[in-house]
C-alpha cells in the first residue's frame, strides 16, 4: 500500500514538471547580436550600415506568447556604414545625433505566436526622442548553449521604418534623395538568466 | 534635394514682417526705439525655416532643436512685449539672463546629464551665459547708435559664415538653419540700403545672439566644428565697435566702412579656414551625402 502511494505521488509530481514550461529570463549578448539597416540612395543602390553594440532583457517561452516581453537598446554611437567620413555625418544633429540621444529603445507590449518558430510583437520604440508604435515578424531561430554550458535563444526580425516619423529628415527628397525607408534587421542572441 | 526654399521663404517671410513694421512710406522717419518687425523677422524666419527643414518638433521638447524652437517663440513674445512697453534696463537685465540661462540649458542638457561632471557642466553653462549676455549688451548698444545697413550687414556676414562654416564641419542641417538666419538678415540689409532709418534694437539683437549661438554650440558639440571656429564667428559682431572709436570717428566715411569691414572680417575668414581645413583634411572626396 505504501509503495503505491509513493508511485502515485512520484507520478504526479512528474507530470506537474513536465507540464507548461514557464518564460525564462534573458540577456541579450551584445557579443553576439547586432542591428543592421539599409537606405536607398539617390534612386540608385543601398547603402548598408550597422549599430552592433545592442543590450535588453528578454522574457521567454516558446510554447505560449502570453509572458512574453522585450526591451531592447542599441548603441547608436556605435553605427558603421564602413566609411569614416559618413558615419561621422550620420552621428550628427542631420541624422542619428548620437550625442544628444545614445539610444533607440524598444519595448514590447504585446506578443501573439503565429507558428512554432513565428511570432508578432507589438511594441514601442523610441529614436530620436519620439516614441512611434511598431509591430514587427519576430522569427525565433533556435536555441543553443554556449561553452559556459549556459542556454542560449536567438531571434531575427526585419522591419521597415520611415526615419521622417522621427524627424530625420535630411536627405529626404522626392527624387535624388535619400530614401526615407529604412529597412532594418535585428539580430538577438540572448543567455538564459 | 532643395536646400534652397528653407532659406528663401524666412527671407520672403521677413522681408514682409520688415516691410510691415518699417513702413515704407515712412522709411526716414526715425525709429529710437527700433522697428518690432526685427524680432518678428528674426522669430518667424527662424521658426519658418526650422519647420520646412525638420518638421514641427514634438512635446515635450526631446533634442536641443526641438528646445530652440520652443525658446525661440518665448524669446519672440518676451521681445515684443519689452519692444511694446520698451523696458527698462533693469525689468530687461534679469529677463535677458534668465533666457539666456534657459538656451544655455536647453543646448547643453544631454552633455550635463550624461557626460560631464558638474565642475565642467556649471564653467560651460556660465561661460556661454556669460559671453552670450556680453554679445547682447555689446551688439544692442552698436544697433541703438548706428540704425542703417551696417549692422544688419555685420550681422548677415556672422550668420552666413556661421552657416558656411557649420556645413563644412560635418552639420548640413545647422548649416542650413543659419542660412536661414543669414537670408532674414539678408532682407533687412536689402531694406536698410533703401530707408536708414531701420533699426534692430530693442529685441531683435536678443534674438539673433539666441538663435545664432545655439546653433554655433550645437555644432562644437554635437557635430564636429572647432571651438575657435565658433567662437571667432561669435566674436566677429563685436569688432562693430572699432568704428565708434573717437580716433577714427572723423575719418572718411569709406575709410571707416573700410576699416569696419575688415575687422569685422578678419575672424570671419580665419574662422572659414578653420572649418574648410578641418573639412579637407576629412577627406573631401571620400564621402559625398
Amino acid at each position: 500500500m505504501r509503495h503505491i502511494v509513493l508511485t502515485v505521488l512520484s507520478l504526479s509530481f512528474i507530470s506537474f514538471s513536465s507540464g507548461p514550461i514557464h518564460a525564462a529570463e534573458y540577456a541579450v549578448d551584445p557579443a553576439h547580436s547586432s542591428a543592421l539597416f539599409r537606405v536607398h540612395h539617390l534612386d540608385a543602390s543601398y547603402v548598408y550600415g550597422m549599430m552592433p553594440e545592442v543590450e535588453g532583457t528578454i522574457t521567454f517561452d516558446p510554447s505560449s506568447a502570453d509572458g512574453n516581453k522585450a526591451q531592447i537598446t542599441v548603441k547608436t554611437e556605435t553605427l558603421s556604414t564602413f566609411n569614416e567620413r559618413r558615419d561621422n555625418h550620420l552621428k550628427s544633429p542631420d541624422f542619428f545625433n548620437t550625442k544628444q540621444f545614445p539610444t533607440i529603445t524598444y519595448t514590447s507590449k504585446s506578443w501573439k505566436k503565429v507558428d512554432d518558430h513565428t511570432f508578432e510583437v507589438s511594441g514601442d520604440i523610441t529614436l530620436l526622442g519620439v516614441t512611434k508604435p511598431l509591430t514587427a515578424t519576430v522569427k525565433y531561430t533556435g536555441t543553443g548553449k554556449n561553452q559556459r554550458g549556459q542556454e542560449l535563444v536567438g531571434f531575427e526580425t526585419t522591419f521597415v521604418l520611415d526615419r521622417t516619423q522621427f524627424g530625420m529628415t535630411y536627405g529626404v527628397a522626392e527624387t535624388g534623395g535619400l530614401g526615407k525607408e529604412a529597412t532594418v534587421t535585428l539580430a538577438v542572441e540572448a543567455i538564459r538568466q | 534635394m532643395d536646400f534652397v526654399s528653407p532659406v528663401i521663404v524666412p527671407a520672403v517671410i521677413a522681408g514682409f514682417a520688415w516691410l510691415i513694421s518699417f513702413r515704407l512710406w515712412n522709411r526716414k522717419a526715425a525709429a529710437p526705439y527700433g522697428h518690432w518687425g526685427g524680432v518678428a523677422a528674426l522669430a518667424l524666419g527662424y521658426l519658418s525655416a526650422q519647420v520646412l527643414l525638420i518638421s514641427w518638433p514634438p512635446w515635450p521638447a526631446a533634442s536641443a532643436l526641438h528646445w530652440l524652437f520652443y525658446l525661440t517663440i518665448v524669446a519672440g513674445v518676451i521681445a515684443l512685449g519689452g519692444h511694446a512697453w520698451d523696458a527698462r534696463w533693469w525689468v530687461r537685465a534679469p529677463i535677458e539672463s534668465g533666457l539666456l540661462v534657459a538656451f544655455a540649458w536647453s543646448q547643453l542638457r544631454p552633455l550635463v546629464k550624461h557626460t560631464w561632471a558638474a565642475w565642467e557642466s556649471t564653467a560651460w553653462l556660465a561661460g556661454l551665459v556669460l559671453f552670450g549676455m556680453a554679445a547682447c549688451e555689446c551688439v544692442e548698444g552698436l544697433a541703438r547708435r548706428r540704425p542703417g545697413v551696417s549692422l544688419p550687414w555685420v550681422l548677415w556676414c556672422t550668420a552666413s559664415t556661421a552657416a558656411l562654416c557649420l556645413v563644412l564641419t560635418g552639420s548640413a542641417l545647422l548649416g542650413q538653419l543659419a542660412g536661414a538666419v543669414a537670408g532674414v538678415l539678408g532682407a533687412a540689409v536689402v531694406l536698410a540700403y533703401w530707408g536708414p532709418t531701420l533699426s534692430l534694437a530693442h529685441g531683435a539683437i536678443l534674438l539673433f545672439v539666441l538663435i545664432i549661438h545655439s546653433l554655433l554650440w550645437q555644432g562644437v558639440f554635437y557635430s564636429q566644428l572647432p571651438l575657435t571656429a565658433a567662437l571667432l564667428v561669435a566674436l566677429a559682431p563685436f569688432a562693430g565697435w572699432v568704428g565708434e572709436s573717437t580716433r577714427v570717428r572723423s575719418w572718411a566715411l569709406w575709410r571707416l566702412a573700410g576699416l569696419r569691414m575688415a575687422c569685422v572680417l578678419a575672424p570671419l575668414l580665419i574662422a572659414v579656414w578653420l572649418a574648410y581645413r578641418f573639412f579637407v583634411e576629412a577627406g573631401v572626396n571620400d564621402y559625398s551625402y
